[in-house]
């Protein structure tokens, strides 16, 4: 399994891939994530309102250790497709995602 | 104050919710709306959209970042308003109702908090000509996971949001079992 991140990667996102990362082992390719793996406390406030703060950092559910920056880098670092690469159809990240899927896949 | 522990001003934390994305998105031009504040439910519908992703219409299309800072379109859902106005992969967006796009999320929030109806202007060079698109958001039915296979077999899943609900249709983690996770694959 690989799972392509990005800077667009963020908070559920980056708890996902964390999960599967140290669960699943998956790959993670693409670019650094955002930076949101945090948890969140809530508060129930009046007439159903709740107030959610972040206020620890997210650990890996194996690993119980958060992550530098609290975000995931890529064991595969791809940089995002530029735009004349995107207009002819390309996109390197998933091309080198599924490249790494069938390597995997294929045990070599 | 029914159900409450703390007593509230949904005014102010509406206020603070806005401000505390502000201080992550420095520039992000997301206001409460005038009717924020009396009905719980659509307020949650409108602070959702900037804070998990989920669209209230469907600005359908995404964006990255490159090196220089720059937006460029990765894709256009062809389901939804941009893809009729002309926006397609590869586009570089420069404005967003005049105003420079140098930071993805402070300036994709808007597109993704407003209702449908919201129109906005935005700047895209396809090709490096500068052009302007006066882009009328409408209500897509965009599903949040979507997947397909490619020619050799790996399948490909994308999460677009998360979100949980009693119908299946809206609940990302049924949408996700039902791609399967037999095969070679890889996830987004």
């Amino acid at each position: 399994m690989v799972v392509l991140v990005n800077e667009q990667t963020i908070s559920a996102a980056e708890l996902l891939a964390l999960a599967l990362v140290e669960l699943a082992d998956a790959e993670l390719v693409g670019a650094s994530t955002a930076g949101g793996l945090n948890e969140f406390r809530q508060m129930e406030l009046a007439d159903g309102y709740r107030l959610v703060v972040p206020f620890r950092a997210a650990v890996g559910p194996r690993s119980r250790e958060p992550r530098p920056g609290h975000r995931l880098e890529p064991q595969v670092r791809v940089v995002n497709a530029r735009p004349v690469e995107l207009a002819a159809g390309l996109d390197p990240q998933l091309e080198t995602a599924r490249r790494r899927v069938l390597r995997r896949a294929g045990g070599s | 104050m029914r159900d409450s522990l703390i007593p509230c001003d949904a005014g102010r934390v509406g206020r603070a919710a806005v401000a505390a994305l502000a201080l992550g998105s420095p520039g992000s031009e997301v206001r409460l709306p005038a009717w924020f504040g009396f009905d719980a439910e659509r307020d949650a519908s409108f602070l959702a959209a900037p804070m998990c992703g989920e669209p209230r219409a469907a600005p359908g299309f995404f964006l990255s970042r490159q090196r220089d800072g720059r937006l460029t379109v990765v894709g256009v859902d062809v389901a939804c308003s941009p893809h009729a106005y002309g926006v397609r992969a590869g586009d570089v967006l420069t404005h967003v109702d005049g105003r420079p796009a140098v930071r993805a999320n402070s300036q994709v929030l808007p597109l993704y908090a407003a209702a449908a109806g919201a129109v906005f202007r935005l700047g895209i060079e396809p090709g490096g000509w500068p052009l302007e698109v006066r882009l009328v958001l409408a209500r897509g039915e965009v599903p949040s996971v979507v997947w397909w296979r490619l020619e050799d077999g790996v399948r490909v899943v994308r999460v677009r949001w998360f979100a949980s609900s009693p119908d299946g249709r809206g609940d990302t983690a049924t949408l996700v079992r039902r791609c399967g996770w037999t095969g070679p694959w890889w996830c987004w």
